[in-house]
């Protein structure tokens, strides 16, 4: 069972939820899919067992063979290429590693080599294993390190704490997901924010439910909107200085404040039996 | 002289918008304010401007196959490295209109079509000419509707007059934030006292040097660990960074935001620390 946690953006709670989630439920793996800034390891404090690199296929121009036909540059639909007067210059950071340059180059000048992107690294966390993915500074292909990630765990269930935001990066953490926790607040943004990612999951086809954190610190519009679509909310986390500023620590609610520990597991049940119910 | 100042943030939820709403307060009648956070643009909802401009925003191409000509040989899928196309059916969602799948069909049977991804307009708000854009969700290639972004703002600083243009940044580190880097005068990172927000800072301020950008920090929501707080004071004097403001923990700030103003036009102890530090925020740029 794959549960992703997603929120239209960063800052609603999303990474609170999947921690607390994980460790009062404990599941068998949780996966940070936020690798642009991954931040579970922070309260999870591991000692990392393994690491491996991510590589993306990127070409190499071999200018000897190069007589500037520029059929490269015309195909790359993404500007890494660029003709100059005496040679073919590529931007790493604006490929997409399609590949298509080094098929259209009828010189044979283009190779592709192996380019390191990020990292994967792995922790045993208690019961848990425990994966998170990195991007390199400057890279912008987000979406190969997540899918990397998931290929990490198959089995049991799996808790994915998705990057914030609606495009490729949290479509690629939660494509596959038996169902996805949408974490909003009660706030003109969170409320924006979360019909957004409303649009996302039912695009994909994604059975999901509302978490609302911060609850109390502003109005009702996001429960209003949840009843008018037929959405549940799973759970409502009250807005407290007490829980943020744990959260700003790098500790643990359900560690801290038993009373969360059988709020979270309530989610957990809740999740699992709409789950079995498809 | 035109001055670009972007503000970013590792991740939402720091109090950027909110931040940048109260510069663009500041700084009316010379500013130029741009919500390039596309993917959730929030900017928009405090403003709830009016449109004087808007058009479709095509962000991309998106593969197309005609059934009649295509005989399923599944050339395509082999060569797709995206697993967008299985013999001759596109998945739009994976998609990333690459055109490999158009140049190795034997039949010549795909077209790559522009596609609508999203929106990009201006408006005209107390604060100034604001510039917006959305991408419509699920859709990608957020880089290149920045860019848009910031293209049309320079054209209507020239066009009113204006010397400053101050970009709302998207959160996190990818092709959108390289977009609304590349060529900014001041990266100004908003940081709240959590061991999240430190860790995002170092990355935010790796990629900005990376990217050959000065960078400035607000320190916002003070109070909510002073440990923290310090730690992140730390960072900033040994790495050079100039710490503009200290704002504290304040509720007129989301009070301000569900009222659909600026907390500096709400007023309170954080619009006070935020207007003690204007001076020392306008020598920087
Ligand atoms: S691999 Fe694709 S994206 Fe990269 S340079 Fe070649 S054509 Fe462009
Ligand atoms: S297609 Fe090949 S020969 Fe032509 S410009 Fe590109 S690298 Fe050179
Ligand atoms: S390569 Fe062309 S003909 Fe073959 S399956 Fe794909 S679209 Fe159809
Ligand atoms: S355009 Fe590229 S990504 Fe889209 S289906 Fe064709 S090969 Fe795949």
């Amino acid at each position: 069972m794959k549960i992703a946690i997603a929120s239209g953006k960063g800052g609603t709670g999303k990474t609170s939820v999947a921690l607390n989630l994980a460790v009062s439920a404990s599941v068998d793996t949780v996966l940070d899919c936020d690798v642009e800034a991954p931040n579970l390891h922070i309260f999870f404090k591991p000692h990392w067992n393994l690491e491996e690199t991510v590589f993306v296929k990127t070409p190499a121009i071999d200018s000897s063979k190069c007589d500037l036909c520029g059929k490269c540059v015309e195909f790359c639909n993404y500007n890494a290429l660029a003709k100059l007067r005496d040679k073919v210059i590529f931007f790493s950071h604006l490929c997409h590693s399609c590949g298509g340059c080094s098929i259209v180059c009828d010189r044979g000048a283009i190779s592709e080599v192996d380019r390191p992107i990020g990292i994967l690294r792995y922790a045993r966390v208690g019961d848990m294993d425990f994966w998170e993915g990195r991007l390199n500074y400057g890279e912008s292909l987000a979406p190969v390190v997540i899918s990397a990630l998931k290929e990490k765990a198959e089995d049991g269930t799996i808790v994915i704490d998705s990057p914030p935001g609606n495009t490729c990066p949290m479509v690629e953490a939660v494509i596959d997901s038996d169902f996805a926790i949408l974490v909003t607040e009660p706030t003109p943004f969170g409320f924006s924010d979360l019909k957004l990612a409303v649009g996302v999951v039912r695009k994909l086809g994604i059975p999901f439910g509302v978490v609302i954190n911060k609850h109390g610190l502003g109005d009702d519009r996001v429960e209003r909107y949840c009843k008018d679509e037929g959405i549940d909310i799973l759970m409502r986390i009250p807005y407290s200085m007490r829980l943020a500023s744990a959260y700003a620590r790098g500790e643990t609610w359900v560690e801290l404040f038993p009373e969360m520990r059988g709020k979270f597991l309530g989610l957990f049940e809740a999740v699992r039996k709409r789950c079995l119910k498809r | 002289m035109l001055k670009e100042i972007v503000v970013l943030s590792g991740k939402g939820g720091t109090g950027k918008t909110s931040i940048t709403a109260s510069l663009a307060t500041a700084f009316r009648d010379r500013v130029v304010l741009v919500d390039a956070d596309v993917d959730a643009p929030n900017m928009l909802i405090l403003l709830d401007p009016e449109a004087k401009e808007k058009r479709a925003f095509t962000g991309g191409k998106k593969a197309f196959v005609d059934r009649e000509i295509c005989d399923k040989c599944g050339v395509c899928t082999k060569y797709c490295r995206f697993s967008a196309i299985d013999d001759g059916e596109v998945d739009f969602i994976r998609c990333e209109g690459c055109g490999v799948c158009a140049f190795v069909c034997p039949k010549s049977a795909i077209e790559m079509r522009e596609v609508r991804s999203g929106e990009i307009g201006w408006a005209e708000t107390r604060w100034g000419p604001f510039v917006f854009a959305r991408l419509d969700p699920g859709e990608g290639n957020s880089g290149k509707l920045v860019t848009e972004e910031r293209n049309l703002a320079r054209d209507l600083a020239k066009r009113y007059g204006k010397d400053l243009i101050l970009v709302d940044g998207p959160p996190g580190m990818g092709c959108p934030v390289i977009a609304s880097l590349t060529g900014v005068d001041l990266a100004i990172a908003v940081v709240e006292p959590t061991l999240s927000a430190l860790h995002d800072l170092q990355r935010v301020y790796s990629q900005a040097s990376h990217f050959g950008v000065k960078v400035a920090l607000i320190l916002n929501k003070i109070g909510l660990s002073d440990e923290v707080s310090s730690s992140i004071r730390f960072f900033a004097n040994g790495h050079d960074i100039p710490i503009l403001a200290e704002v504290p923990y304040d509720e007129a700030v989301p009070k301000a935001m569900i009222e659909g103003i600026s907390f500096l036009e709400h007023g309170g102890e954080a619009a006070n620390s935020l207007r003690a530090s204007l001076k020392s925020i306008e020598k920087m740029i």
